[in-house]
C-alpha cells in the first residue's frame, strides 16, 4: 500500500513538473544599442535593420564565400538572361507569409510595386520596365531597361524581401510600420518601445539557404531583443549572462570580452570605409598637388593604433567585404597614398605653399591656408582621431581647426558642400555606392567631376559578369586614387559577442547578418 | 481658492503657447535640415526635397507652428516623423514608466529627506546632525551618471539583488529611482533642516513649550507643519523635472521614459514628438505649481488667495 502511495506521489510529481519544464520556451536574448523607428523597411529611412532582419526573408542572399555569388533563400533559384535585361526568380510552390497568406510571384510583384511607391528610395529597384508572373505564379520575370547588376544589396537584404501588401492595405501604413507581415524566421509578438521587442517563431518559415542545415522553422521558440543604449550597461548584461548575443559591441569593450572564456567575439570588417572627404570646388582642395600632399601626410598605422586595432587601414575605395574588391587596386593605393611627410612638404613647396614667416605653417601667395575639419561628436572614432590628424597635418605645415557637430548635421553640410574637410564614408555591399559619392547622380560630397570616372561608374552598374565588372571598378578606383578624390582612411569592424552556450549561430562574414536557423541553447 | 486656481490656470495658457513657440523656433533655427537628417547619407537632393514637401518643412516656420497649434487644439499632437506613429501614442506609451520612476523618486524624497531634515534640525550641531549634513551634501554633489553606475555596480552586478537594466519587473524601477531621487534627498533634507531651524526659533514654539506640550508634539505638530510649505512647493516643482529630465538615468538603466524619448526625438529632429513632450512638461509644471499652492494653503491657514 505504501509503495502504491509512493508511486502515485512520484507519478503526480512528474505529471506536474515535467510539462512545466517542457513549457519553458527556448528564448534567445539579444542586445543592441539601437532601436529601430519602425519595422516596415519599405517605409523606413533609418539604417538600423538588425531586428527587422529577423522578420524578413530576402529572395536570395550572398554566399558565405564571396559577395560576387548569390545563393537562394526564399527563391528556389534565380537567373539573369544572356543580355542581363531579364531577371527571373523561381519561387517554392505553396509557400506562405507568416500569417498564412499565399506568398507567390503575384505577392512578390505586389511587394516590389509597394516598395517603389512607398519607400523614399524607389530607385533601389533600378530601371524596371515590367514584371511578369508565370508558371502558376511560381515564377517572376523582371524586365529591365538596363541590366541591374548593382542590385545585390537590395535583393539579399530586407530591402528586397517580400512584405504582405494585402495586410498593409488593410491595416494602413501606420499600423503596418510597427508590425509588418513578412516571411522571415520570426513574427513580432510585442514591442515595448524603449525596452524590448519579443519575436516568436514563424511556423510557416522555410528557406533554401545552402549554408544552414535546418531549412524549416527555427529551433528556438523566441527572440527577445533588448534595446540598451548605454554600452557599459549592454556589456554588463552580457557578462552577467542576461544577454545571449550582443550586436555592435563597442570597440572599447572588445579586449575584456575576448579574455572571458564564456564569451565568443566575432570581428567582421564592414563593407565600406571611412575617408577624408574635401570640397574640391573650394581652394586649396581644388589643387591636386595640395590633395596629394594631404594624402602623403597621413599615417594610417598611427590612426589604427589610436583606434586600438579596431579598424584596418584602407587605401582603396572598395573594401574587402564589397562586391568587386580588387587586392591589386588596394596595393596600388598603398603605393600612391603612402605616408611620406618629406614628399608632402616637397609637393607643397613645389606648388607654392611655403612657410614665409617661419611659424611652421605654410601660406599660399602670402595668405594663410585656413582649413576646418568637421568631427562628429557621436562617432567615438572620429573624436579619437581628430586631434591626431590635426597633428599629422601640422607636421607638414598644414594648419587645421576642428569643429564638432552631430554626424547627421555633418551629412547635411556634406550634401550642401558647405565644408572644407570631413571624415565620412559609406557602407554598402555594392560598389555602385561610388556613383552616389563621386558623381552628381547622388550627394557628390567632394564635388568631384571626372568624365571617365562617371562613365565607368555608370557602366559598372550594368555589367552582370563579375570579372568584367571588377575590371571596370578597378579602373575607376585607380582614377579616383590618382585624382585623390578623397583619402580612404580605414575600414571599421563590427563586433558581435555571444555566450558560448549559443550553439549553431552563423554570422554572415559579408553582411554581419545573424542566421539563427540552427541555433540551440545549452545553458 | 477655486477661483484663484482657475484664474492662474487660464493665465498660464499664454505661457504654454510661448514655451512651445520658443522651442519650435529654437529647433527650427538649430543647424541641420530634418529631411536630410532623416534620409542620412543615402538621400539624394531630390529625395530630400520630396521629403521636405511631404513633411511640410518647406512651408514658412510660423505656418508650420500654426498648423501644429491648430492640431493640438483639435486634440492631435501630430505624426512622429521617424516612427510614423501619432506623437500622442508614442508619448502615452512611455508615460506609465516615467510616472513609476517619478513616483519612486518622490516616495524616496518624502520618506527619507523630511525625517532626516527634521532630525538634524532638532539635534542641531550634534554629531548625528553633522554626519547627516555631510551625507546630504555628498548626495547633493553626486553627478547622476556616476551615482547610477555605482548603484548598478554594487546592487545589480556585485550583489545581484536587483536587475541591471530594463523595465521587465517592479524591481527594475528601484535603481533608477534611487539614482534619480537620492540627490534630491540631499537637497530636500538640507532645505527641511533650515526651515525647521527657522520655525523652532519662533516665539509660538516657546509658547507651546510653556503650555506644557511635549518636545515630540512641538516638533511634529507645530514646527513641522509650518516648515513644510516651501518643501511641498519644491517637491511639486520637482515632479515636472522628473518627468522629462531623467534622460541620463533612463539611458544608463535602459529604462524607457519620456526623457529618453525626448532626447532621441531632439537628435532626429522629430519636431511633433519634441513639441508634444514639451507641452506635457510645461502643462504639468503649471498644474503642479498650482497644486503646490493649494496644498500649502491647506497646511497653513494664514495663506489666503
Amino acid at each position: 500500500m505504501k509503495v502504491t502511495k509512493l508511486l502515485t506521489f512520484v507519478f503526480l510529481l512528474l505529471a506536474f513538473t515535467v510539462p512545466t519544464m517542457a513549457q519553458e520556451p527556448a528564448r534567445l536574448v539579444f542586445g543592441t544599442t539601437d532601436e529601430p523607428d519602425l519595422l516596415d523597411i519599405q517605409q523606413a529611412t533609418g539604417t538600423n535593420f538588425t531586428t527587422s532582419d529577423f522578420l524578413t526573408q530576402p529572395l536570395v542572399f550572398y554566399s558565405l564565400e564571396s559577395a560576387d555569388v548569390l545563393v537562394p533563400d526564399l527563391a528556389t533559384s534565380y537567373s539573369f538572361s544572356e543580355d542581363g535585361l531579364k531577371l527571373t526568380f523561381n519561387l517554392p510552390a505553396g509557400y506562405v507569409f507568416s500569417n498564412g497568406d499565399p506568398l507567390d510571384a503575384d505577392a512578390v510583384r505586389a511587394s516590389i510595386e509597394r516598395y517603389r511607391t512607398t519607400s523614399p528610395y524607389p530607385e533601389d529597384w533600378g530601371d524596371l520596365l515590367e514584371m511578369n508572373v508565370l508558371n502558376d505564379s511560381t515564377t517572376l520575370e523582371m524586365i529591365y531597361e538596363a541590366p541591374p547588376a548593382f542590385m545585390s544589396p537590395v535583393l539579399s537584404s530586407g530591402f528586397g524581401a517580400p512584405f504582405n501588401t494585402g495586410v498593409a492595405e488593410e491595416v494602413g501604413n501606420e499600423a503596418f510600420g510597427a508590425n509588418p507581415v513578412a516571411s522571415g524566421p520570426f513574427v513580432l509578438e510585442s514591442w515595448t518601445r524603449g525596452t524590448e521587442m519579443r519575436l516568436v517563431r514563424n511556423e510557416n518559415y522555410r528557406t533554401n539557404l545552402p549554408f544552414v542545415n535546418n531549412k524549416g522553422p527555427v529551433l528556438i521558440d523566441e527572440i527577445v531583443t533588448r534595446f540598451i543604449p548605454d554600452p557599459f550597461t549592454l556589456i554588463a548584461e552580457l557578462e552577467a549572462g542576461n544577454l545571449d548575443i550582443v550586436y555592435g559591441v563597442p570597440s572599447s569593450a572588445v579586449a575584456s570580452l575576448q579574455s572571458n572564456p564564456e564569451i565568443e567575439v566575432t570581428e567582421l570588417p564592414t563593407a565600406g570605409l571611412q575617408a577624408l572627404f574635401f570640397n574640391t570646388a573650394q581652394a586649396p582642395f581644388n589643387d591636386l598637388s595640395f590633395r596629394q600632399a594631404l594624402a602623403a601626410a597621413i599615417n594610417r598605422d598611427v590612426l589604427v593604433q589610436v583606434l586600438e586595432g579596431t579598424v584596418v587601414p584602407q587605401y582603396a575605395f572598395i573594401a574587402e567585404a564589397m562586391v568587386s574588391y580588387d587586392p591589386e587596386v588596394y596595393a596600388y593605393g598603398q603605393e600612391q597614398l603612402a605616408y611620406n611627410p618629406d614628399a608632402a612638404r616637397q609637393i607643397l613647396n613645389d606648388a607654392g605653399y611655403v612657410d614665409s614667416d617661419g611659424d611652421g605653417i605654410v601660406e599660399k601667395d602670402g595668405s594663410a591656408v585656413s582649413i576646418e575639419l568637421l568631427i562628429a561628436t557621436d562617432d567615438a572614432k572620429q573624436m579619437a582621431v581628430g586631434v591626431v590628424l590635426q597633428a599629422m597635418l601640422q607636421e607638414v605645415g598644414i594648419e587645421i581647426t576642428i569643429t564638432q557637430f552631430e554626424q547627421s548635421f555633418i551629412y547635411d553640410r556634406l550634401a550642401n558642400r558647405d565644408y572644407g574637410l570631413a571624415i565620412a564614408g559609406y557602407v554598402w555591399w555594392d560598389p555602385d555606392i561610388m556613383l552616389y559619392r563621386f558623381t552628381d547622380a547622388g550627394s557628390n560630397w567632394s564635388g568631384y567631376d571626372n568624365a571617365d570616372v562617371t562613365r565607368l561608374l555608370n557602366e559598372g552598374r550594368t555589367v552582370v559578369d563579375p570579372a568584367a565588372r571588377r575590371a571596370i571598378y578597378s579602373e575607376a578606383q585607380r582614377l579616383l586614387i590618382d585624382d585623390v578624390a578623397a583619402i580612404p582612411l580605414w575600414t571599421e569592424s563590427t563586433y558581435i559577442a555571444n555566450r558560448t552556450w549559443v550553439d549553431g549561430l552563423i554570422i554572415h562574414p559579408i553582411t554581419t547578418h545573424m542566421f539563427v536557423n540552427d541555433v540551440t541553447l545549452s545553458r | 481658492m477655486t477661483k484663484y486656481l482657475l484664474r492662474r490656470f487660464l493665465l498660464s495658457i499664454p505661457t504654454l503657447v510661448g514655451v512651445t513657440l520658443l522651442v519650435f523656433l529654437i529647433l527650427f533655427l538649430s543647424p541641420g535640415d530634418p529631411a536630410q537628417m532623416i534620409l542620412g547619407p543615402r538621400g539624394t537632393p531630390e529625395q530630400v526635397e520630396a521629403l521636405r514637401q511631404q513633411l511640410g518643412l518647406d512651408r514658412p516656420v510660423f505656418e508650420q507652428y500654426a498648423r501644429w497649434l491648430g492640431g493640438v487644439l483639435a486634440g492631435n499632437l501630430g505624426q512622429s516623423i521617424s516612427a510614423r506613429q501619432p506623437a500622442s501614442t508614442l508619448i502615452a506609451a512611455q508615460m506609465p514608466y516615467t510616472l513609476a520612476l517619478a513616483l519612486g523618486a518622490i516616495v524616496l524624497i518624502v520618506v527619507f529627506a523630511i525625517p532626516i531634515g527634521v532630525f538634524s534640525a532638532v539635534r542641531r550641531n550634534s554629531l548625528a546632525d553633522r554626519g547627516l549634513s555631510a551625507a546630504s551634501m555628498f548626495l547633493y554633489s553626486l553627478p547622476d551618471f556616476w551615482l547610477a553606475i555605482m548603484l548598478m555596480l554594487v546592487f545589480a552586478i556585485q550583489l545581484r539583488w536587483l536587475p541591471i537594466s530594463g523595465a521587465a519587473s517592479w524591481q527594475a524601477v528601484v535603481l533608477p529611482a534611487l539614482a534619480l531621487g537620492l540627490p534630491h534627498v540631499g537637497t530636500v533634507s538640507r532645505l527641511m533642516r533650515a526651515e525647521m531651524i527657522d520655525v523652532l526659533g519662533e516665539p509660538y514654539i516657546r509658547t507651546a513649550y510653556a503650555k506644557g506640550m511635549t518636545q515630540f508634539g512641538v516638533n511634529y505638530v507645530h514646527a513641522l507643519r509650518n516648515a513644510l510649505s516651501p518643501i511641498i512647493v519644491y517637491i511639486f516643482l520637482t515632479i515636472p523635472w522628473l518627468l522629462g529630465g531623467a534622460v541620463i538615468v533612463e539611458t544608463i538603466f535602459a529604462y524607457p521614459g519620456i526623457g529618453r524619448l525626448m532626447f532621441q526625438s531632439i537628435l532626429s529632429r522629430d519636431l511633433p514628438v519634441v513639441q508634444g513632450i514639451l507641452l506635457l512638461i510645461s502643462t504639468s509644471t503649471v498644474i503642479f505649481n498650482l497644486l503646490g499652492d493649494f496644498v500649502t494653503a491647506q497646511l497653513d491657514p494664514r495663506i489666503r488667495y
